[in-house]
C-alpha cells in the first residue's frame, strides 16, 4: 500500500474502520481519495452507507404475531390482590360446605331408601271358626310382631295383640282340604286382610292419582293414536301392578314382590309424567 | 474520476444501489434472513436497535472489535443479497 494511492484490496480492509469512524483522518482521506476515482470503491461505500441508513429506518422489529405478550404472561405470575385470594378462599369454604351437606342428604336418602323395609301395617285378620288365610291352606297365619283384629266369635280369642309366634287355639284350625278361597267367604267366613305398603308404593300411589287427572284434562288436547298407546302401556303396567299385589296379598313379606311393585309404579308414574308434558296436536 | 463503463452512466453497483433509500424495507428484510446468524444479530442490534459495539459485545459474549467485524461482514453480505 502506498500512502496517498491504495489498491481495492487494502481499502478493503479499511472499509471497516472506515466505516465505524475508526480511522485517522490520513488514511480517512487516502480511502476517499481512492474512493473518488474507483468505481467498484465508490459504489461499495455508496452501498454501505444505504444499507446502514435504510437499516436504522426500520422499525424495531417484532415477533410476527406478538408472540411476547404470551412469552410474558407465562413468565410473570398474575398478581392477585390478597382480599380477591381471601374471597376466593371464603367461596371455595361455602361450596364445600354446600357439598357436604349435599353429599350428606343424598348419602342418607339412599341408605333409607336401600335399607327401607316395607311398613308393616296392622293386618287385620278375621278369624273365625273355619276362617282361613289365603295362601295357608292347613293354617290360619298370623303375622309375628303384628297385631291382629278379630271378628266377634266367642269360640276364638276375640282379638291378640301380636303376641310373636302366636299359637293359634286348635278349635279355630281350618279344616285339611278347604283352602284360602272364595269359598271360605261364601261360608261366611270374613277375610279382610291389608297388605302391608311399602312408602314408595304410599308416596307413588298419590301422584299416579294426580297424574291420572292431568291425564283425563290432556285427553282432549292429545292426538287419539297416542292416547291409544298409552292407553294400552297402563294397561301392562296395571296388569304388572296387579300382579304384584295378589302376590304380596300371600307373601307380604317379600321384599322382591316390594320392588316389584315399585318399579311398576314408578314405571306408570313415568309414563304419566310423559303424557302430561307431551305437546298438545296441532 | 469514476469509471463508467455503462451507457447510461452509472456502473452495475451504482446500478443497484438506491442511494439514498437502498432498496426498500421489504427488501432488506428479506435479505436479513439469510444473514448467517451471528452477522444478523449484530446487525439488527447495531443498524436497526441502535445498541454501540461495547453493549452488543457485552451482550453476545464477544469483543467490540468482533462485533465490528460481524457487522461488516453482515453489511457486505446484504450488499450481495440486494444486488443479485
Amino acid at each position: 500500500m502506498t500512502e496517498q494511492h491504495p489498491t481495492c484490496a487494502e481499502c478493503d480492509e479499511l472499509f471497516l474502520e472506515y466505516f465505524e469512524g475508526d480511522l485517522d483522518s490520513a488514511r480517512r482521506s487516502m480511502v476517499e481519495a481512492h474512493a473518488s476515482s474507483c468505481a467498484r470503491c465508490q459504489g461499495l461505500i455508496r452501498d454501505l452507507r444505504g444499507i446502514t441508513e435504510a437499516a436504522a429506518a426500520l422499525p424495531v422489529l417484532e415477533p410476527s404475531r406478538d408472540l411476547w405478550k404470551g412469552i410474558e404472561q407465562r413468565i410473570e405470575p398474575a398478581v392477585v390482590p390478597i382480599t380477591f385470594r381471601r374471597e376466593g378462599i371464603h367461596l371455595s369454604r361455602r361450596v364445600i360446605g354446600l357439598a357436604a351437606a349435599a353429599l350428606i342428604v343424598v348419602s342418607s336418602s339412599v341408605t333409607y331408601v336401600a335399607t327401607q323395609k316395607p311398613v308393616k301395617q296392622p293386618v287385620r285378620v278375621v278369624t273365625g271358626p273355619g276362617a282361613f288365610v289365603p295362601g295357608a291352606s292347613d293354617e290360619i297365619v298370623s303375622q309375628p310382631a303384628v297385631p291382629t283384629e278379630t271378628a266377634p266369635a266367642p269360640e276364638t280369642t276375640p282379638e291378640v295383640s301380636a303376641p310373636p309366634a302366636r299359637e293359634v287355639k286348635p278349635a279355630a284350625k281350618p279344616r285339611p282340604g278347604v283352602g284360602g278361597n272364595a269359598a271360605s267367604s261364601s261360608r261366611g267366613t270374613a277375610l279382610a286382610s291389608v297388605r302391608p305398603q311399602s312408602a314408595a308404593e304410599a308416596a307413588l300411589v298419590p301422584e299416579i292419582a294426580q297424574l291420572q287427572d292431568v291425564l283425563k284434562q290432556r285427553r282432549s288436547q292429545l292426538d287419539p293414536s297416542t292416547i291409544k298407546v298409552v292407553e294400552d302401556n297402563l294397561a301392562l303396567i296395571d296388569a304388572a301392578v296387579k300382579q304384584a299385589r295378589a302376590a304380596l296379598m300371600r307373601d307380604p313379606a317379600s321384599g322382591f314382590l316390594t320392588e316389584r311393585l315399585d318399579n311398576a309404579l314408578q314405571k306408570k308414574v313415568e309414563l304419566l309424567r310423559t303424557v302430561a308434558l307431551l305437546p298438545s296436536r296441532s | 474520476m469514476v469509471e463508467d463503463d455503462s451507457e447510461s452512466g452509472e456502473t452495475p453497483l451504482q446500478k443497484a444501489s438506491v442511494t439514498p433509500g437502498y432498496g426498500d424495507r421489504m427488501d432488506i428484510t428479506a435479505a436479513l434472513e439469510e444473514l448467517p446468524p451471528g452477522a444478523r444479530q449484530i446487525f439488527v442490534l447495531h443498524d436497526i436497535e441502535g445498541y454501540k459495539h461495547e453493549e452488543i459485545a457485552e451482550m453476545c459474549g464477544i469483543t467490540a472489535g468482533g462485533s465490528k467485524a460481524q457487522l461488516h461482514r453482515a453489511r457486505l453480505l446484504l450488499r450481495e443479497a440486494l444486488t443479485r
